[in-house]
């Protein structure tokens, strides 16, 4: 602990809550509930009856490509991408008919650790969406020709995806960070393993993964009513059960590995750049203030009206012609770890100006885990809250935040929960979560691009840190 | 939520307008590149390139050069090229992939701790301690001072009943090699009825020897040793008169000659120098 938070006066730690906190707290907590319920099976089901016209329904799945080996990366993605070439019930024409006819939007992603389907809907059609969704992924078709087919819509997509900079860059920050776990494996996967999955290895896949304890069925908007999509859940899903024709899956380790991975080619428009250590999970006491963190850190690129007169103290040096095109702050958490860093874009045509880019962030860091004053936390919560609530008042948004916190955590916190963490933070607590897991640990950086001017590990390690009491 | 967006390599609508778009970051869509890389994925690219390089030799130009490796569709991506094993570098608890790289951080690190432990921690407590002697030694006497701090006089060269003047911190010390009669006189002086009652046996700790430092109590003149009305010492300044012990006995002055700290050591008296 540094000597200024030592002697920094106690009482303004906890300036005294007033009463628009406790107002604030009462109507978060009149809010609509989110229910939970679990089936039999483990399937677990929530639901937040808001009243809007329009209602989000998802099914999230603890799946992905940490879950997968090298053999079969990517096969998450490919069951997700096949699950919408039509069932046993409905050929892909039908399914996007019904669809189209309810004026329904179906959308789905898959990550590291899971796999989200959701539709937006109008509230009056929960039955029919879950109709549509349950018939998706307990009967898909998983026939041949739509295998091959998609297989070369995914081999397509790898080349693809090698244009796109930022995600190339964070792929090999989660290869060498988590070097040798199921981390680092590509949710797209590799040419080789594309080309040689097999229909049955997709089929073995799902009936693997796609068990009850790992679903979660997540509802928010109007007519999400809790007693009904219960009702619905134990109709479609309440069926299913949790013996593994094959065998359970493991998220094949968490280990964090301090290393460095540079892709040089020149040939690529600037440098792109990720430096991250460990995070923590999503479950994790730390969290919180991590995010907070982050999210203060937060982002610049060229085209913000703001340069030498940004509010930011570190946005105003670094636009101090160093080439930088732009830099974000991102805190990624996973179920049991995370990656916390920053990435950047810089045209890397001096050995100097990337150090110095390197060596300012990394100095702001040092600032959050030593020397955070009581005012600034203020603005940083407020900052972290103004995203937090407005990425949870979509529909979506809070039946994803939902879902992540029951298939991460198992149980769920409400938005007032939330609201008194935050409020609970102080410059001390904040700066202790910095220290266990930023100031002074070991890194992770990755470089892509024009990286000739990036500089080594250790150059970026030393700078971890710093000389203090 | 960030892993959300942003690993998710697959954002895919079927109808409807998705509610999210992937938006690169702005500047890397909006950046030219001056060098426009040339794509070597396709046939044709690959046998441009090769083309291209094949004339620009000197004695080339006009050869009609084939490019190799182009006659059958390359599909080389980054993502093929397979991360290195670096298990065999690894310390044996990091070899399980299962266990967090914190839980066996303390193993792995004590050693290395243990060792700058000692090495910066003795460097800094040595370094305490030059910082504070530094402090102290500025606020004590200076080294001119200190040489002078205690003086040797040799007994052999003060015969017996003669007096000899040595410096001792600037000032001048007297020493006496007492004769029989001198003792005796001295011993026998009546303590009361002196201005500043002191036995003669307080002021030496030998009888044959009395040290005394010569300034006078008065105003701080030089005496001179060996005069006065009792043959010990006389102020010429204002005419005090001490005895062979140093005592006050005639004139202004309010005290006794005063005695420094001096042992004996063989046939030396050490001035300056207490008695342990």
């Amino acid at each position: 602990m540094s000597l200024r938070q030592l002697v920094r006066p106690i009482a303004t730690l906890q300036s005294s809550r007033s009463a628009s906190a406790a107002a604030t707290k009462q109507i978060l907590e009149s809010a609509p509930a989110a229910h939970v319920t679990s089936l039999k099976n483990g399937f677990r089901v929530v639901s937040e009856d808001n009243g809007k016209p329009t209602v989000t329904i998802g099914i999230f799945v603890e799946n992905g490509s940490r879950f997968e080996t090298q053999q079969n990366s990517g096969v998450s993605s490919f069951l997700e991408h096949l699950l919408y070439k039509g069932t046993n019930k409905r050929t892909q024409q039908q399914l996007e008919t019904e669809l189209a006819g309810l004026g329904a939007s179906l959308s789905s992603e898959t990550g590291r650790d899971h796999t989200a389907y959701y539709v937006q809907a109008a509230s009056k059609d929960v039955e029919k969406v879950v109709d549509i969704v349950a018939d998706i992924l307990r009967n898909p078709k998983l026939d041949a020709a739509a295998v091959e087919k998609e297989r070369q819509v995914l081999l397509n997509k790898l080349d693809e995806l090698e244009g796109n900079y930022q995600n190339l860059t964070f792929d090999m920050l989660h290869t060498t960070a988590f070097q040798g776990t199921g981390l680092a494996h590509y949710p797209h996967g590799t040419t080789k393993s594309i080309q040689e999955i097999t229909a049955d290895q997709i089929r073995q896949w799902q009936a693997d993964n796609y068990r009850p304890v790992r679903m979660v069925l997540s509802a928010v908007g109007g007519g999400a009513e809790h007693g009904k999509l219960v009702g619905l859940a134990e109709k479609y899903f309440g069926d299913l059960s949790n013996e593994y024709p094959g065998k359970v899956p493991s998220d094949l380790g968490i280990r964090f590995t301090g290393s460095e991975f540079r892709f040089r080619n020149d040939k690529f428009p600037a440098m792109f750049a990720a430096i991250a250590v460990e995070g923590v999970g999503y479950g994790h006491a730390d969290a919180l203030p991590l995010a907070v963190v982050a999210n203060g850190i937060g982002q610049w690129d060229a085209t913000h009206g703001s340069s030498h007169n940004a509010p930011k103290r570190h946005v105003q040096r670094l636009v101090e012609g160093y080439g930088l095109h732009g830099f974000e702050q991102f805190n990624i958490n996973y179920k049991n770890t995370g990656l916390w860093g920053v990435y950047f874009v810089a045209d890397g045509k001096d050995f100097e100006n990337v150090t110095n880019i390197h060596s300012i962030i990394q100095k702001e860091w040092k600032h959050m885990a030593c020397a955070l004053e009581a005012q600034e936390v203020e603005g940083l919560i407020n900052q972290y809250r103004n995203r937090f609530f407005s990425k949870v008042e979509s529909n979506t948004g809070k039946a994803k935040f939902n879902a992540k916190e029951l298939l991460y955590t198992g149980h769920l916190r409400s938005l007032a929960d939330v609201e008194e963490q935050l409020s609970n933070l102080s410059a001390n607590s904040i700066g202790q979560a910095m220290n266990r897991h930023i100031y002074d640990r070991d890194i992770a950086t990755a470089g892509v691009g024009r990286t000739e001017g990036f500089p080594e590990y250790s150059y970026i390690r030393q700078r971890m840190w710093w000389w203090r009491l | 939520m960030g892993s959300l967006t942003r690993s998710a390599a697959s954002v895919k609508t079927v109808v409807g307008r998705s509610s999210k778009a992937i938006a690169p970051l702005s500047i890397t869509s909006s950046l030219g590149s001056p060098d426009a890389a040339i794509d070597h994925k396709t046939i044709d690219s690959l046998q441009l390139a090769t083309e291209k390089a094949s004339r620009t030799g000197l004695f080339v130009s006009g050869l009609a050069v084939k490019g190799v490796n182009v006659t059958s569709r390359r599909h080389a991506s980054t993502y093929d090229v397979p991360y290195p094993n670096f298990d065999e570098c690894r310390r044996k608890s990091t070899l399980d992939a299962k266990v967090a790289s914190r839980d066996t951080e303390p193993e792995r690190v004590a050693f290395t701790r243990a060792v700058k432990g000692v090495a910066f921690g003795s460097f800094g407590l040595w370094g305490a301690k030059e910082g504070v002697q530094l402090l102290l030694y500025s606020k004590s006497m200076s080294m001119a001072t200190r040489a002078l701090a205690a003086i040797e006089i040799s007994m052999n060269d003060i015969p017996e009943g003669t007096t000899k003047t040595y410096e001792w911190r600037t000032r001048p010390v007297f020493v006496r090699h007492r004769t029989k009669a001198e003792i005796d006189r001295e011993k026998a002086v009546v303590v009361s009825e002196l201005r500043d009652p002191e036995h003669d046996d307080v002021r030496v700790k030998r009888d044959e020897w009395s040290v005394v430092i010569g300034v006078c109590t008065h105003l701080g003149c030089a005496p001179i040793a060996g005069a006065g009305e009792y043959s010990g010492y006389y102020c010429p300044c204002h005419g005090s008169h001490y005895d062979a012990s140093g005592r006050i006995r005639k004139g202004p002055a309010p005290r006794n000659l005063d005695v420094p700290p001096y042992v004996f050591k063989g046939d030396t008296i050490v001035v300056g120098e207490e008695e342990k």
